[in-house]
């Protein structure tokens, strides 16, 4: 696996919905067994450029290039579970397609990486909100994807289940190299995780500023200068973008 | 599912047989037959053979223009969800055979089959059904979690597995309840065309039971009604409503 391999490149990519262009002229690139984070705050395209580059989405112009044929996963947002399959059939029912289904070895592996193998008969309605996410999280991974795409996978999840399962991605990314493509709104995540991080913001309609991070993941703190001087720039970044509410201090004065 | 019967309902039954052998202890039986009577009425049909064979026949004929209706209501509404202009042009005349009383049906019926006994019935119990079945199949299909739709092409499904793994599962709900709700239309459409325009079946034996002026008969084929209605909703459906709802968690 050379690092400097190219997994998902996209090109020029536009796009719109009515009258509200969300996307205009972007370039993105992945290197295979990268970690890449895009960060940016909601409304920003995140989800956008992540349909698009998923192939859930068809952009209005641009060019996708892919490394051959890689195997896509998806970890949605909010958990999309089959309620009439149980966590293990959930899981079946995705390894069918690339003919996995009798790797049951691997999903048993992923249950217990979980901490979900006492509920692989459970239906997803018998599962906490927290046990979904991570049977979303592990379904990603049980097909053997080259590359899985995670939006946004540990929001509103509580403190300690995020550093589980940041964890848990990371020890099967450096096991496997598998190339992540993760939505972020949480700057020390994204500076945790990644090798590369591509900020977004709604008012330049794309990618306003790529970040590397050369420190090796495990020695990672955010405390590092480096990090810290990284989630400085980050901060001053979208405090030029905060909008300025000046003039209305007279109006919120006669108001109230 | 709180859907079974229930105690409560054994102990409002019983108040309801006692205001009715009440009410008609006082009253002429051609009015008010008591309930002693309605059995007695009851056991006469079923030994005459009348009520198996008129029974048989007004199963038969609902089932078979029910099961028509459901055959093509899926149809219909696989179609009307599927390509927009199809919906545009039909979906309003989907509400137009549902808002035509039956009585219109029934006489259209006459006038164009004759007094024709399995036929007008069929089609009365069919027009009936048939939006009913329609318009809960559409509903469920609206409801769709599209969502997971998209999980599924996400992870390169093919399109007969979504829609045998997806689809079905998720519509099954919405056909229950259709096939419930146009049995109970299907059951009474076919009972009130053979009152008008048949010469067999239960509704037939209501309408000369009535004629006749046999109240006691006429509550005792009420009975046979009610009773084979109860036993389709609280037995049949209600098994197969637990069956599609297994995993859900209540």
């Amino acid at each position: 696996m050379t690092k400097e391999q190219i997994m998902l490149k996209l090109k020029n990519i536009n796009k719109s919905f009515q009258d509200l262009t969300v996307l205009k002229n972007l370039d993105l690139e992945i290197n295979q067994g990268e970690i890449c984070c895009l960060l940016g705050p909601s409304g920003s395209g995140k989800t956008t450029l992540f349909r698009i580059a998923a192939g859930l989405e068809k952009a209005d112009s641009g060019e996708i290039t892919k490394n051959s044929d890689p195997r896509f996963a998806y970890v949605f947002q909010s958990p999309r579970l089959l309620p009439w399959k149980n966590a293990e059939e959930n899981l079946i029912f995705v390894q069918k397609n690339y003919g996995l289904e009798s790797e049951k070895s691997l999903r048993d592996l992923l249950f217990r990486l979980a901490k979900l193998e006492n509920f692989k008969t459970a239906y997803p309605d018998e599962l906490s909100g927290g046990m979904q996410q991570r049977l979303e999280l592990i379904r990603a991974f049980a097909v053997k994807p080259d590359l899985v795409f995670l939006d946004e996978p540990f929001k509103s999840l509580d403190m300690k289940t995020r550093m589980n399962l940041r964890k848990l991605i990371t020890v099967i990314q450096a096991e496997t190299g598998i190339t992540l493509f993760l939505i972020t709104h949480d700057p020390e995540e994204a500076l945790l995780l990644a090798d590369r991080i591509y900020i977004m913001a709604a008012e330049k309609q794309g990618i306003i500023k790529e970040i590397k991070i050369e420190k090796a993941r495990e020695k990672r703190k955010i405390s590092d200068p480096e990090l810290y001087q990284h989630l400085e720039n980050i901060m001053d970044i979208f405090s030029d973008l905060v909008s300025d509410l000046e003039d209305a201090g007279d109006e919120i004065k006669r108001l109230f | 599912m709180k859907n079974s019967i229930i105690k409560p309902f054994w102990i409002l039954l019983f108040f309801i047989f006692l205001i009715w052998e009440r009410s008609a202890a006082g009253l002429n039986s051609l009015i008010l037959p008591s309930i002693g009577e309605s059995y007695q009425a009851l056991k006469e049909i079923a030994l005459s053979g009348i009520l198996l064979e008129s029974f048989i026949i007004t199963l038969r004929r609902t089932l078979i223009a029910y099961g028509l209706a459901v055959i093509l209501g899926i149809i219909t509404a696989l179609l009307l969800y599927r390509f927009k202009f199809l919906q545009r042009t039909f979906r309003p005349l989907i509400t137009v055979i549902q808002a035509t009383p039956p009585v219109v049906w029934v006489s259209l019926a006459v006038v164009w089959f004759g007094v024709a006994d399995d036929l007008t019935p069929i089609f009365l119990i069919f027009i009936v059904s048939l939006p009913v079945i329609f318009v809960n199949i559409f509903q469920g299909l609206e409801d769709m979690n599209v969502e997971l739709v998209e999980m599924a092409q996400a992870y390169s499904t093919p399109r007969y597995r979504i829609l045998k793994e997806i689809y079905l599962p998720s519509l099954l709900p919405a056909l229950v309840s259709a096939l419930s709700i146009a049995f109970a239309f299907a059951w009474k459409s076919s009972v009130f065309a053979e009152f008008i325009a048949s010469s067999s079946g239960i509704g037939y034996q209501l309408s000369r039971a009535n004629s006749m002026m046999a109240t006691d008969r006429l509550f005792a084929w009420t009975i046979v009604l009610i009773l084979f209605m109860l036993f389709v909703e609280y037995y049949l459906l209600e098994k197969l409503k637990k069956h599609v709802s297994r995993w859900k968690n209540d």
